[in-house]
């Protein structure tokens, strides 16, 4: 009697167990992601592989990291003695950051701008504020040159650093739970650690300033944080004329010399002060400034024809796609 | 060469079954869902919508109703009950991993699916 031949089955079964199997050992570890509203914005996290505790957990661990800034800092617009707001949790680490940038861009971003900040609604319907209210509002703005009165009340404007502060906070929770990747993503400051699961380059797209849902470039970067500043976010049109809510400190209205100003770096705090700074300097001296930052770079776009520069660093990594 | 036997095709059948679950069960938490909104409220309620469905949803917040429209493969908000409307001025989304989102409100709207890119920052 001859026996059943296996061979052809057996082939089979042994080539499809192969391919599961060697997916198993090189196909993307697993990715664990949750979206919650913080910090006035809808704040991402997306992490990938194993810890020390479940992915789930370390979301909700993270989620609380940033949730304690939100609670310590709000919508970012902080008021009260200089001396009190300097001994609050957090706010010292900030304004050292904000410093940092304050000197970097020749004071253009000026966290003691909050009582400039506080006079303005960017909504439709909005009206600009009295010209006097702006000006009694300046008296108390710049960093250098105000006196540091004890008992003097400030308003400092610090969200977006804030912002990044919380995030640089979740991500060291995260790794030190011991996950090797992660994205965070709060309304579009972002920070990035390790190598993207899989290979390759992570790719980050810059969207169109005047064309929503549409992207204008893309940057191809690995670990670090990326934070933008555009006059499209938030803004309203009075009397034909458009404002946004990016403010020069110097005359308290919404800075004209950028349509979006990308800034990557290490801190994802000061990628987003300097992006503001660098929105108001504009982009022909911003752009020496940054050149000339170790660990920094920047993608800028200006003028009614959205003209797009880079750092030099960028030249390979950028791609611009309008 | 003999016909198989009964035990012949369970083995192989079985085999073969180990590989595919295998292979469904690797797949399974990698990849988001194509062409969906996941659309999150305050009050803890989540709703994942086809973009190829056409139709209007009115969703509970903090401060009372939001709709939103869904179709054609984009979402947007159509009103909400918050002072400043940047929710609804941001028109139309579609691409993956946009979204819109009502601060005030607690409503948000996300777009998921396939994406040439890890992140869009604004």
């Amino acid at each position: 009697m001859r026996k059943y031949n296996y061979a052809i089955p057996l082939a089979l079964v042994a080539l499809v167990l192969a391919v599961a199997l060697a997916r198993r050992g090189g196909g993307p570890p697993p990715e664990y992601r949750d979206s919650r509203l913080m910090m006035d914005t809808i704040v991402e996290i997306r992490i990938w592989g194993e810890g020390s505790i479940g992915g789930a957990a370390a979301l909700d661990s993270a989620f609380a990291v940033i949730a304690a800034v939100d609670s310590l800092l709000g919508d970012g617009l902080v008021t009260g003695a200089e001396r009190d707001l300097l001994a609050a949790p957090c706010v010292d680490s900030i304004m050292a950051t904000g410093r940092t940038a304050w000197r970097i861009t020749h004071g253009l971003f000026d966290p003691t701008i909050g009582a400039v900040s506080r006079l303005w609604e960017f909504h439709p319907g909005a009206k600009p504020p009295e010209a006097d209210s702006i000006a009694a509002a300046l008296a108390a703005v710049g960093l250098g040159r105000r006196p540091r009165e004890e008992g003097r009340d400030v308003v400092l404007d610090v969200g977006g650093i804030a912002k990044g502060y919380a995030l640089e906070a979740a991500a060291e929770e995260i790794e030190r739970l011991g996950f090797r990747a992660a994205m965070l993503n709060a309304g579009g400051d972002i920070k990035i650690v390790g190598g993207k699961p899989g290979g390759g380059p992570w790719r980050i797209a810059i969207r169109h300033p005047r064309s929503p849902g549409e992207v204008i470039g893309c940057l191809e970067v690995g670990p670090c944080s990326i934070a933008t500043s555009g006059d499209y976010e938030r803004f309203f049109t009075y009397d034909g004329v458009r404002y946004h809510h990016i403010l020069d400190p110097r005359d308290g209205m919404p800075a004209a010399a950028s349509v979006s100003v990308t800034v990557i770096g290490r801190d994802a705090g000061l990628c987003d002060a300097l992006a503001t700074g660098f929105f108001v300097m504009g982009a022909d001296e911003a752009l020496a400034v940054a050149e000339s930052l170790p660990g920094i770079e920047a993608v800028f776009i200006f003028g009614d024809s959205l003209r797009v520069v880079t750092t030099g660093g960028l030249a390979e990594t950028f791609e611009e796609l309008k | 060469m003999t016909r198989p036997t009964l035990s012949d095709i369970v083995l192989t059948a079985g085999l073969a079954a180990a590989g595919v679950v295998l292979l469904l069960m690797q797949s399974g938490g990698a990849a988001a869902p194509g062409g969906v909104a996941v659309i999150k409220s305050v009050n803890d309620t989540t709703r994942v919508v086809s973009l190829s469905d056409s139709l209007v949803l009115t969703v509970d917040g903090a401060l009372g109703e939001t709709r939103i429209r869904v179709g054609g493969g984009c979402i947007e908000f159509l009103s909400s009950p918050c002072p400043h409307k940047i929710c609804v001025g941001r028109g139309k989304v579609f691409r993956a991993g946009d979204y819109i989102v009502c601060v005030p409100n607690g409503v948000s709207a996300r777009i998921e699916g396939e994406s040439p890119f890890d992140a869009v920052v604004p």
